[in-house]
């Protein structure tokens, strides 16, 4: 008979070999734990493999690492009675816990750190993106943009014949500064919004909204700029590589399918702030060897930002992403703000009547 | 543990409660919470410790004839598991559909079609294989009586399965869909172990067709009613759709929200079909010479799901523990076990345990709990 001078416990023992419930007396002593049927030893854990795998306030089951038997003791008071006998065992589980608390931390400081460097990624993934890849890629994109856009009519860009001679105008005599990294494909969206857009491989969309409520065309000249120098910097396809990524990383760390759409991380994904004032200053330069002035451009931002000012609510989206347009248009406000005039009269009323003189769709 | 742990000794064969719950709301409540702000906080990070102390709560809170689960897997087990799956599976398949969609640039319509079509298919293999395998996991981290459950079998072969079931039940309306199911489920019950038994599972296809035919037809019925109601509706009202302004885009909510109403029926329907499908499950299902027994209804696998959809929805899921307690509740009042209650000749079974886990049910988000 096996001394009982340590203290000790009724419990139900599973041996972890057959599911037999046996009745025990486990023993706690200085270094180790017996489990005790009659006379016998069935088993003896030592201490320093003892883990916890279950407790709810009445009952608390004890195990040895790594083994499947398991004793659950379920005497009135045995709860305390137990935990008080295993101060290893729970030393040995707040250190799990900080080790919990590290991983997670290191983890946290993993994702923070790659989205700190999302930026570069994505500007060394576009340097190294052939251009014709990306043409590829914004003759695609665009091809989804239409489809957004297009009603049950099937038409979603505008294609008046006046209206797109004189747009085409407006883009030559913008584009006349240097050899443009790839040849501007401007067209106009038949869509309320006050909005434009550049996709990848310079592909440029301007929306109807826009070019109607545009003052004149020096206002809508200010906006064209700005969209033909994000496309000289290749800013789409570096917000695209970046959009994508932050929304796969979004993805992984919140664990839903990974299996975005092109074109709504495209149009989800904003510029940053730095990619707009160069694009600002870009547009500016351009006006300026244009010889159309920023006049235009600087009125348009005025009356941005007295929207912004009024409203809160329904702002049209090309500012929602945007520096403040008060401090657009005051350093559009610092450049040469007259010039000529690259349209005529009429030419400016055909480009702003673009959608409404649409040739049936039968004709193009 | 449990007050009637003699009775379950009986030798003379009588119906016991499969199981008992215990779970109190307000403890797991507490889980729940705290495992949302640390989720939150950690940027999602944290989640697979907090699903890991749901589990432990959930299983230790459960009696299977007399004694407590116990749920023995870790957060950092799934962990692993999902690092493994993103890094292996999911960023290189992302790129990879990412140049497919570029290459296909100007290919035919067929072949976008058909790369459209492949990568639905591929993405139906891998939640397959991705159920298949977060049920391994949990099988293995179930303990009861210090024996562990398991569960042999392919997962590749089930999601090629799971494939084939989607094709099939798709060309032939919906009407292969319980043929389907059932293959399926024999394919999970017979690969299923409890310690070294396997249940036994015989359920018979005409026991299933009988509600599922009255619910397709009805179904049918109903859904060429509503679509036919909608399109009157929107035929008249709808005439420029795409210029979307603030009248035409109250109304497109208000058709939205009556649309997704008009699809409640339908589901009643669909979980009244699925609760026959179950009453039949459990009554075909045997184990160590005990016969399950199941007084689950239609009408009450309807209510019992709908009103868990709508818990969890209204409440943004933080009514969690009360949808679980109802899960629980349902068995514990409608599922039984004919036998005498001894498990004492039930042996070890040991196999291979996987040693991470459910990478892939995470990023599809199909895993149950």
């Amino acid at each position: 008979m096996p001394s009982m001078s340590a203290p000790f416990e009724p419990a139900t023992f599973y041996d972890g070999l057959s599911a037999r419930r046996r009745d025990v007396v486990v023993r706690f002593d200085a270094d180790a734990v017996s489990i005790l049927e009659g006379g016998d030893i069935l088993a003896r854990w030592p201490g320093a493999e003892l883990i916890l795998t279950g407790r709810d306030g009445t009952s608390v089951t004890l195990a040895r690492a790594g083994n499947e038997a398991r004793a659950v003791f379920t005497a009135p008071g045995a709860y305390g009675r137990v935990l008080a006998q295993l101060p290893d065992v729970r030393g040995r589980e707040r250190r799990a816990r900080r080790a919990l608390w590290a991983t997670v931390l290191a983890s946290v400081a993993t994702v923070a750190g790659v989205y700190a460097a999302m930026p570069w990624f994505a500007s060394l993934v576009v340097a190294l993106t052939p251009l014709d890849y990306e043409r590829d890629l914004g003759t695609m994109a665009a091809a989804d943009v239409a489809a957004f856009f297009a009603g049950p009519k099937g038409r979603a860009s505008c294609h008046a014949e006046a209206g797109g001679a004189a747009l085409d105008k407006l883009v030559a005599r913008l584009s006349s500064d240097a050899a443009p990294r790839f040849p501007y494909v401007v067209e106009v969206l038949d869509t309320p919004r006050v909005n434009a857009l550049a996709l990848p491989g310079g592909r440029i969309f301007l929306f109807r909204g826009l070019v109607e409520k545009a003052g004149d065309e020096s206002e809508l000249a200010g906006v064209l700029a700005h969209e033909m120098a994000h496309v000289d910097a290749r800013h789409p396809l570096q917000s695209l590589v970046r959009g994508m990524s932050l929304s796969v990383l979004a993805d992984v760390l919140m664990g839903d399918a990974a299996m975005g759409n092109l074109s709504t991380v495209l149009m989800a994904t904003s510029y940053s702030r730095a990619s707009e004032s160069h694009a600002d200053e870009g547009a500016i330069a351009k006006l300026e060897t244009a010889g159309i002035g920023a006049g235009g451009m600087a009125r348009f931002f005025e009356r941005l930002s007295d929207k912004e000012r009024d409203a809160y609510f329904g702002l049209p989206d090309f500012l929602s992403t945007h520096p403040a347009s008060e401090a657009r248009a005051e350093r559009a406000r610092q450049a040469p703000q007259s010039g000529r005039a690259v349209l005529t009269d009429g030419e400016w009323r055909a480009l702003q009547s673009i959608c409404t003189s649409n040739p049936p769709l039968s004709a193009m | 543990m449990s007050d009637d742990a003699t009775a379950i000794h009986s030798p003379v064969p009588r119906t016991h409660a499969l199981i008992r719950q215990h779970v109190a709301p307000g403890a797991l409540f507490k889980i729940v919470l705290v495992n949302l702000a640390l989720t939150i906080l950690t940027l999602g990070i944290y989640r697979f410790w907090g699903k890991t102390r749901v589990r432990r709560y959930l299983w230790g809170h459960v009696e299977l004839m007399g004694e407590r689960l116990e749920y023995t897997g870790t957060g950092a087990e799934l962990f692993k598991g999902a690092l493994v799956i993103v890094f292996l599976l999911l960023l290189p398949l992302f790129v990879a559909v990412g140049m497919a969609d570029v290459m296909l640039i100007h290919a035919s319509d067929e072949a976008r079609a058909a790369k459209e079509a492949s990568q639905g298919l591929v993405i139906v293999f891998l939640i397959g294989v991705a159920m298949f395998r977060a049920r391994r996991y949990r099988l293995t981290r179930t303990s009861w009586r210090g024996i562990y459950a398991n569960q042999t079998g392919s997962s590749l072969r089930y999601g090629l399965m799971v494939v084939a079931s989607y094709v099939l039940a798709g060309l032939s309306v919906g009407l292969l869909w319980p043929a389907c199911a059932v293959w399926l489920k024999r394919y999970e019950m017979t690969h299923t172990w409890i310690g070294g038994q396997r249940p036994e599972f015989t359920p018979k296809l005409s026991k299933i067709y009988a509600p599922f035919l009255i619910a397709w037809v009805i179904g049918v019925v109903y859904f060429s009613a509503v679509g036919l109601g909608f399109s009157v509706a929107l035929g008249i009202t709808a005439v420029d759709v795409p210029d979307l302004h603030a009248d035409t885009v109250d109304e497109l909510v208000l058709y939205i929200l009556g649309f997704y109403l008009s699809l409640l029926p339908l589901s009643a329907l669909f979980y009244w079909y699925r609760g026959r499908a179950y009453h039949h499950y459990v009554s075909s299902t045997r184990f160590m010479g005990h016969q399950a027994t199941s007084a689950i209804t239609g009408l009450g696998f309807a209510g019992l799901t709908i009103g868990n959809w709508l818990l969890a929805t209204f409440t943004l899921g933080l009514a969690a523990p009360l949808v679980y307690r109802r899960y629980l509740r349902f068995v514990e009042t409608r599922v039984g076990l004919v036998g005498e209650g001894n498990f004492d000749a039930l042996l070890q079974n040991p196999i291979d345990k996987p040693t991470r886990g459910e990478g892939l049910a995470d990023a599809f988000d199909v895993g149950a709990i």
